[in-house]
């Protein structure tokens, strides 16, 4: 291949600039700051363009900021080169979202772009790809940078690919490129099916996602299990309590149960009875002042009042009496009065006397008969003899003592006899005499006629009943003047009491007024209202007490005798009561843990179905690994065995410069080795001189591209630099070799390599930048 | 007196199921299908009123089973009220240390064998007496012989023996010398464990799972139902057993046959063929392809090609191989890079990669024109 014109229309610092080169050594000559470096990136960039390798998305390198010129609105450029005897004209835009790569036939001016592979990261055709030039082999390979010594890392592989394609001296066609191509394909395809099975990167992801989720779900279903045996631990513990507790209180339940109906029946009652009660006391509020003390006081009151009036009424029976005594005693002595017939006691009493006078000595003799003592007198002598002569001749069988007794009484009843009868005979004999004496005289008839009376008897009788009306007159008028002063007495007494009582009256009269009652019984009624509403108040409030304390009873499961039967009868109550909260709670915490948290056994069988899928896909990849790894065994052995003849080549190379060293080896990486010829010892190009690693790379490059394609032109920006004289000629010398094969453009900013050149007496063209 | 009972078990309720894509949409389809096959056990039970249900272990399949699981089939049984539930645990709920029995309150009715040795309950209004022994590890490698050498039976009541384990000489999974239990002269051994029904003459029965649980699991599944009678004459107990079938999807392994002729729509229309569509969209389906296929045929989708005819499908290639005679091939590239290629190809060590590395390679190697 030979470049032939470059047409830099906008790019760096150059606008419009055209460079000619021809086949064979060119020397392109420039001072520094000339373009130089420039010149060859812009033919780099023109078969590449500055993209970043191995990028899925088109990503610019950093070059193509150093390259862009001023005025960013053109950057672009053209290329002409000749390969296979075909004229190539490569128009590229570097310009970012307008880049572009065409390619003509420069002879035809047709657009061959469709012939060249096309790569759809950056969107363009590959104008290189059929001389086997990536980006890669280009820059270890054809274009060799100023100072850039190492190989591009990336590359080596392609290069040994390259490197080795090349090699295949076999009779039989292996494209080991083509048959792992055609594998990596395969396994690019590997899970990915539109229907069921998702892309094998994506089920590996899916499947560690969830064997994380399944051991979030493994605890948290191992907590939920955990808390569920608590749970039934507790249930079973809840059970027995409750089944001791029923025993223990099965009766007490249906006690209760009664119990707190009949306090809701109370209840309700009560309630009843205390809003009659209420409706009540407020209608006796009126009665409240009304008591029995105040009554006992206006009582006594009364009764003070009441015995005065007695004392009144007696004191009255009194003085009427009195008026009646007296009225009677002046009567029965105007009656006695009559008796004396208008006569005075004085008159009848000096009459009387006077009419004795004269009657002195003439008595009256009394005769009295005697008979009958005399004939008991006589009864009592017969009697004594009787007694006397039983006794003396002890006719009856009777005691001595006894006879003496009838004896002694038999005597002396005679002598009572014989005394008796000699008085009774002495006594008729003075009668007699008396009657002889009675005779009147004319005096003592006069005053008998006076009073109309006939005889002295009369006059007897007569002044005798004067003289009992007289002193019975006396008495009389005695009484009537006791009487008298009894009376002036009451009167006076019935006066004080009098006003006694109407003192007394009045103040009752007031105190009932305070009550705004007329009598002391109306009173009374009051006080019993009174007392009625206490006992309604007393009642009202013993309800209302009884009431609470039912309320509370059936609140708090209390009995209505206030016993705690509810309690008593279930001792665990509050174990139970605190073993429900817990299980609720760990319920609870159970529903927290399991909400969100997927089915162990789901995520389970959803890992093993990627796993199956996996796994499938896991054989096919292997597969077509170990496809790959055979491919790669196989091209390995055949780049160990020709790796001698590159090692021969490039060793040739480097002595032709160094004059020194000769072996070098080139390892599996594509890094150089170099042999110290004093002992043998490999070492990396490192451990050399500036110049020396220089050269190693120049002889690498130089050797690889022989080997690789001698198709492609040979670039060098300023090699020679750390080079000294007899290896730069050295080196000149073998471009000039090389140029007899491949095209050759050198830039440099001495001019010593064109006069060594001239010495060597090769041919170039000059080219001025 | 016991007139019927149930025998069953194996349910593995909360199990999770391997499917080869959206695992966990056919995993909770399947575990559907568990509860409604347990739903149906329990339906059954109340309708003809059984007097006493048997679960031979297994009833979880695991003890970190969900408590809301847990919790359901207690609920279930709770609703049982005119029947007595006997149940022992089995290798996949033992009675350790984290027992899904404890999660949750039992009701009375059920009776729950806790020990790993033989214990046994009376139950007085059925004359029956059960004898259980439950599992409280994850292995036992003998039979508690010790302990079962104890039991003696009151051949006056129904006698029934529980045990979850394998018949089998050696195991992990308790072996169960078959002879040796049914020498003690129990009326009924209720085994669980394995997941084949079986009913053996004299007694002896394997619940099998009710809902079968994986390609291997074929046949009718559902719960055994036994009836006892008294036997005039003699005075002993007969009892006779019987299969209950609950209906569920089945697992279908079928096999195709395929030739290097078959194009990509013949080897489709072969799979759809294999059934009827009422079928495909019923029941599980493993589709394996064998015999020699054109190399240049790929059948890595054909899975998601065949899915919508389905209702779950995979497919098994491991024994489908490329047309192609990679020994010859070898043989004559035995210098150059291909034969390097090939005979290096046919050294990958594991077979699976081995093939699919050959299979991708022909390929490759086709289209590059390196083979014709």
């Amino acid at each position: 291949m030979i470049i032939k014109t470059l047409h830099l229309k906008a790019f760096g610092k150059f606008k419009d600039k055209t460079i000619g080169f021809e086949p064979g050594l060119n020397l392109v000559y420039g001072m520094n700051e000339a373009g130089k470096t420039t010149v060859q990136t812009f033919i780099q960039g023109m078969f590449f363009g500055f993209y970043k390798p191995y990028r899925k998305k088109k990503t610019y390198d950093i070059e193509y900021e150093k390259y862009l010129p001023w005025k960013q609105f053109d950057y672009s450029g053209s290329l002409i080169y000749e390969v296979d005897g075909r004229e190539i004209r490569l128009e590229r835009n570097f310009l970012r979202g307008k880049d572009s790569l065409n390619i003509f036939d420069n002879t035809t001016g047709k657009d061959i772009s469709s012939e060249f592979r096309y790569d759809g990261v950056i969107r363009q055709h590959l104008p290189l790809d059929t001389l086997g030039m990536t980006s890669g082999i280009y820059n270890n390979t054809v274009n060799m940078r100023q100072l850039y010594n190492d190989t591009e890392s990336g590359t080596q592989d392609e290069m040994r690919d390259s490197y080795l394609e090349t090699q295949n001296t076999s009779g039989v066609e292996m494209n080991f490129k083509g048959i792992a191509r055609c594998i990596e394909d395969k396994k690019k395809n590997i899970g990915r099916s539109g229907q069921s099975k998702s892309r094998v990167g994506a089920a590996i992801r899916e499947r560690d996602e969830l064997r994380t989720a399944l051991k979030e779900a493994e605890e948290a279903y191992a907590k939920v299990a955990e808390n569920q045996e608590q749970i039934t631990l507790y249930q079973r513990r809840m059970k027995r309590i409750e089944a001791e507790n029923d025993y223990l209180t099965q009766e007490s339940v249906v006690n209760r149960k009664k119990e707190l109906l009949q306090s809701y029946e109370k209840i309700k009652e009560l309630e009843k009875e205390n809003s009659l009660l209420s409706d009540k006391i407020e209608a006796g509020e009126v009665y409240r002042e009304f008591n029995y003390e105040t009554l006992e006081g206006l009582k006594t009151v009364q009764s003070q009042i009441e015995r005065l009036s007695d004392q009144m009424d007696y004191i009255e029976t009194e003085i009427n009496n009195c008026h009646e005594s007296l009225k009677a005693i002046r009567q029965k002595e105007e009656s006695r009065r009559a008796t004396l017939a208008g006569h005075t006691w004085e008159r009848i009493s000096e009459d009387y006397e006077a009419f004795k006078k004269e009657q002195n000595g003439s008595e009256d003799v009394k005769e009295k008969s005697n008979a009958i003592k005399s004939f008991i007198s006589i009864i009592l002598i017969i009697l004594g003899i009787a007694f006397t002569e039983v006794s003396i001749m002890s006719l009856l069988p009777l005691g001595q003592s006894i006879e003496n007794i009838m004896l002694g009484l038999g005597i002396m009843m005679m002598i009572l006899g014989v005394v008796g009868t000699v008085f009774g005979a002495a006594k008729s004999l003075k009668k007699r005499k008396i009657r002889q004496a009675r005779l009147l005289k004319p005096v003592q008839q006069g005053i008998l006629k006076k009073y109309g009376l006939k005889d002295v008897g009369e006059l007897d009788a007569f002044y005798k009943k004067a003289s009992r009306t007289q002193s019975e007159l006396e008495q009389m008028k005695n009484e009537g003047e006791l009487i008298s002063v009894q009376l002036s007495r009451h009167q006076a007494g019935y006066e004080v009491l009098f006003e006694q009582r109407r003192g007394i009256e009045k103040e009752l009269d007031r105190k009932l007024g305070k009550y705004d009652v007329k009598t002391i019984a109306e009173y009374a009624e009051g006080c019993q209202k009174s007392q009625r509403l206490e006992e309604m108040k007393i009642q009202f409030n013993g309800n209302l007490r009884l009431l609470e304390n039912l309320l509370q009873t059936v609140n708090d499961g209390k009995t209505a005798d206030g016993n705690l039967v509810w309690k008593k009868a279930s001792p665990k109550t509050d174990e139970l009561l605190s073993m429900g909260k817990e299980i609720a709670r760990l319920e609870g915490e159970n529903n927290a843990l399991s909400d969100g948290v997927g089915l162990p056994v789901e995520i389970r069988e959803t890992i093993k179905s990627l796993d199956s899928q996996i796994e499938i896909c896991d054989i096919e990849i292997k597969a077509c690994n170990a496809v790959l790894d055979i491919l790669e065994k196989i091209q390995q052995g055949c780049h160990l065995e020709s790796a001698p003849e590159l090692n021969q080549h490039i060793g040739d190379i480097l002595n032709k410069i160094t004059q020194h060293y000769k072996g070098v080896k080139i390892d599996e990486a594509m890094n150089v080795k170099v042999v110290e010829p004093a002992n043998g010892d490999f070492k990396d190009a490192e451990q050399l001189s500036a110049g020396t690693m220089d050269q190693v790379y120049f002889a690498f490059r130089y050797g690889m591209g022989d080997v690789i394609n001698q198709e492609m032109p040979f670039i060098l920006d300023e090699p020679f630099v750390r080079y000294d004289k007899d290896r730069k000629t050295q080196a000149l010398k073998l471009l000039a070799e090389l140029s007899q094969k491949r095209q050759v453009i050198l830039f440099t900013c001495d001019e010593d390599e064109e006069n060594r050149l001239k010495a060597l007496g090769a041919t170039y063209t000059k080219v001025r930048l | 007196m016991l007139t019927t009972f149930i025998h069953t078990g194996d349910f593995h309720l909360g199990r999770p199921f391997t499917f080869q894509q959206q695992g966990n949409y056919f995993g909770k389809n399947k575990r559907k299908e568990l509860w409604k096959a347990f739903d149906d056990m329990i339906a059954y039970t109340k309708n003809e009123r059984i007097p006493l249900v048997l679960i031979a272990g297994d009833v979880f399949d695991s003890v970190n089973v969900l408590t809301m699981d847990i919790k359901r089939v207690a609920e279930a049984f709770a609703t049982l009220e005119n029947t007595w539930v006997v149940i022992i645990t089995g290798n996949h709920d033992y009675h350790g240390e984290n027992s899904p029995y404890n999660k949750v309150q039992w009701s009375s009715n059920v009776y729950i064998f806790k020990e790993d040795v033989f214990r046994s309950i009376y139950i007085k209004e059925l004359n029956t007496e059960i004898y259980g022994m439950s599992w409280v590890k994850n292995e036992y490698r003998a039979f508690p012989e010790r302990s079962f050498n104890t039991i003696k039976l009151d051949h006056s009541r129904y006698n029934i023996l529980m045990i979850h384990g394998e018949v089998a000489n050696q195991s992990h999974y308790l072996p169960i010398d078959l002879k040796y239990i049914e020498g003690k002269g129990f009326d009924f051994i209720a085994l669980g464990h394995i997941h084949k029904p079986g009913i053996a003459p004299g007694g002896v029965a394997y619940c099998g799972s009710p809902v079968p649980l994986n390609f291997g699991e074929t046949g009718e599944r559902g719960f055994l139902i036994s009836l006892v009678e008294v036997d005039r004459e003699t005075d002993n107990y007969v009892t006779s057993s019987g299969f209950y079938p609950i209906p569920s999807r089945k697992y279908e392994t079928i096999q195709i046959e395929i030739s290097p002729d078959d194009t990509y729509s013949n080897i489709i229309e072969k799979a759809l063929s294999c059934e009827t569509a009422e079928n495909r969209k019923q029941n599980y389906y493993r589709i394996r392809f064998v015999g020699y296929i054109n190399p240049e045929i790929q059948l890595d989708w054909v899975n998601d090609d065949l899915q919508e005819s389905f209702y779950y499908i995979e497919t098994d290639t491991s024994q489908l191989e490329p047309d192609i005679d990679l020994d010859k091939l070898i043989l004559e590239n035995e210098n150059n890079p291909i034969g390097q290629f090939l005979e290096a190809l046919g050294n990958i060590e594991d077979p699976e990669v081995r093939k699919k590395a050959i299979i991708y390679s022909i390929e490759a190697m086709v289209s590059e024109g390196v083979l014709k």
